[in-house]
Parts: C-alpha cells; structure tokens; sequence
C-alpha cells in the first residue's frame, strides 16, 4: 500500500481567501498539482488544502506580456511556448523534467516555490524574474526575487522582450538528465541578467553591469566536488557559456 | 471521504481515507497492470491516463481525480479483440518481462490521441517517463511507430 496514512482531511476551498484562512491551521499544506507532496510527505502535514482549482486558466501570450496562471501544468506552458518568442523558456521546461508524466503533474507555481536549484525552469525564471500576483490578506504584484514565499501564486506575468531575450546553456551527463551546470540570460530594461543553478545550494542571480569577478566569485562558492567534476571544472564550464551566451567576449 | 471519477468507462463512487493514492485504489478494483514500482514518480510503472493526460498513479491522492476520466490498460483492449497498440508490442516482440508495458501502452495511447503522427522524437518524449529495467527501449519506438501508423489507416 501507498496511503499517505498521516492525511485525515483534503479540504476544497471556494476562495483563496478561505485557503489562506484554512493554511493558518497547524498540519496544513497547499497541494497544486501535488507530486513533490506526495513523493516527499512532509511531516506533521494533516490536512492538504487544494488550491489548483483557484488558479488554474488559460494562459495568454500577448503582444506585450505572457500572463500565466500558476495552475498550470509544465506540459501546458510547453504547449503554448512551442513556436512563439518563448520557445526557449519552453526549453527550459522541457529540460527541467524529462518525464512527460511528471510535466502534465507539476504546476508552475509549485516550481516557483519549490523547484530545486537544478530544475533549468526556475534558474530561467530566477534571471527572467517575472511579477508574481501573489493572494496573502489580498492579491499583490510582487517581483519573483522580492517574493517572501508567503501566500498562494496567483499567476505570473513576463514581458515578450523579456521572453524572446531568454538564452541558455546547460552542462549534464546525459541530454536528459538534470544539469550541474545551468546559466541563463536574458536582457531586463537595457541590462544583461544572468542566473546560475544547477548541482548548488542557490541559484545566483546577477547582471554583467555589476562587478562580474565578485559574481564568478559568488557563484564558483558554490560549486562542490562530486562526481560531477571538481569546482575548477565548473568554473572553467561557467566561463564558457559566459562566452556562449555573449555575456563576455 | 468520497470521490466521484470515472473509471474505464464506469462512474465510480469511492469511499476512501483521503491519503489514499489512485494506485492503490486501482490494484484494490483488481486493476494489475498499474504496477506498485518506485512510488515517487521515477519509474512511471504506473502510468494511466487522467484526462488523456499520461500520469503516474502513485502521486496522485485519489481526492485530486475527483470529476476527471481515468483509463488504464483494460480500458483499452481485452484477450479476445487487442488495441493496436497491444497487437503491435506483441507482433514487435516490444516486451521484456512485461512490467512496463502497460504504462508504455498508455503513454503511447495518450500520444497517439494528440498527435495522430507522431515523430520517432515524440514517441521517444512520451516514452521518457516509463523505466523500462530489461533496458529494451527500441522494440517499443518501432511498435509506437508502427502503431500510430495503423491507427492513422483505421480512421
């Protein structure tokens, strides 16, 4: 048997205002799509408080910004990237889980707010840093890196420009499998933005403005020595998809 | 509590504790091809279609189908009249030891209805979830191949 025995309650609120209400509970969790809950099954976690059916809609690609309910699957941001400007976030998507199963699973928002630092989607959204319509007491706009983690996503809005700029370069064993390198970046009001994740404890996010020997230094802080090479290795990896992605010469 | 899905064609009322996960309520109405595999996700052996969406049972609590369409393999064939698809993993000689072949089945029958033609590429995608431990992944390509083909000349 697979029971998660330790759940006594699934609760279905009609509201994001009664899901916050019901999360200040002891023993709560918000479940989207739910297959990290139910992978990991986090202790002391009685009640799930479904939230997908709050936040899930159609995601539009305008002419300026792609607004993107945070319901939605990865395999459904694949399907409306695919071909458009945002076909490398689409990309980013796609590498981020080679399972289609788990793609059609995983929500958006939940990989927002739990995605590991070596899931190529969320190192993209990290360097695309898109505003976030955040439910905490009320809905607010809110920038991904000024996120405090509170509250329920809402949806999650990029400007096109931003999109078309996004370029990545990722180093793994194999295609398919999660990278120990990721670095993407992509062009934020006139200014170079770079994120690099991948087999690390953060995601380090910066622009080529600032002192980019401090950033190699912040970044290469965080590279281990594993099976994946040494630190010096890495480092030399980072310098070329610095160079890849035009971020040095 | 109660959850109200369909199940293989059949509207199911299931009266269960809410922790309980859509694999487990499968294998217990007797439902053998969803296989008991690796229960984080990794393996995919328990592949079934909820909204002709492939998924992995093991991680969907059963209250999260609530009003959806689950399918597994028995919805699709029996011994008597095969799914093309089973008569093309059979005629291939596409199954090891079997174990996997069900979730292969419903992954390549999820494909096959949103993409009537699908590349060697996107069989290959749609396979990506399922582990196959005998490591015989080409025989499947060739019978989804061949599959959708005979599909395509069916409708």
């Amino acid at each position: 048997m697979n029971e998660w025995v330790a759940i006594d309650q699934f609760l279905r609120p009609d509201s994001l205002a009664e899901a916050v209400a019901l999360w200040q509970e002891s023993g709560t969790d918000y479940i989207s799509g739910g297959s990290r809950l139910a992978a990991n099954r986090p202790e002391g976690v009685t009640s799930l408080i479904s939230i997908r059916q709050l936040i899930h809609g159609e995601i539009e690609l305008g002419d300026e910004s792609a607004i993107i309910p945070a319901g939605s699957s990865i395999q459904e941001l694949i399907d409306s990237l695919n071909g458009t400007a945002g076909q490398s976030l689409a990309d980013c998507a796609q590498a981020s889980c080679s399972s289609r199963n788990l793609r059609n699973q995983r929500t958006l928002g939940g990989e927002l707010a739990d995605g590991s630092f070596d899931s190529d989607l969320k190192v993209a959204f990290s360097a695309l840093n898109p505003v976030l319509r955040v439910f905490e007491e009320q809905s607010e706009d809110v920038a991904y890196s000024d996120w405090n983690g509170y509250g329920i996503i809402e949806r999650i809005q990029i400007p096109m420009a931003q999109l078309a700029s996004l370029k990545t370069e990722r180093f793994s064993l194999l295609p398919v499998s999660p990278a120990f390198l990721i670095v993407v970046s992509c062009d934020i009001e006139g200014k170079k933005w770079v994120a690099v994740g991948g087999a690390m404890d953060q995601v380090v996010v910066g622009t080529i403005e600032s002192d980019l020997s401090e950033f190699n230094d912040t970044v290469s802080a965080g590279f281990r020595d594993d099976h994946f090479g040494s630190p010096e290795y890495k480092q030399q990896m980072l310098q070329v998809a610095f160079k890849r992605l035009g971020v040095i010469q | 509590m109660t959850t109200t899905f369909t199940l293989n064609g059949s509207i199911h009322h299931a009266d269960t504790s809410p922790g309980t996960t859509l694999m487990d309520y499968l294998r217990m109405q007797g439902l053998a091809s969803v296989k008991h595999g690796c229960e984080t996700g990794e393996c995919g052996a328990c592949t079934v279609l909820v909204d002709d969406k492939s998924m992995n049972a093991c991680l969907l609590l059963l209250p999260v189908v609530e009003g959806t369409t689950v399918e597994t393999v028995e919805s699709l064939g029996d011994h008597e009249s095969l799914h093309r698809i089973q008569e093309q993993f059979l005629s291939e000689g596409a199954t090891q030891c079997g174990y996997c072949t069900p979730a292969m089945i419903m992954s390549v029958e999820s494909l096959v209805r949103r993409n009537p033609k699908p590349s060697q590429a996107d069989i290959r995608d749609a396979l990506a979830g399922t582990l196959c431990r005998c490591t015989g992944y080409v025989k499947p390509v060739i019978a989804a191949e061949k599959a959708s083909a005979r599909l395509r000349e069916d409708s």
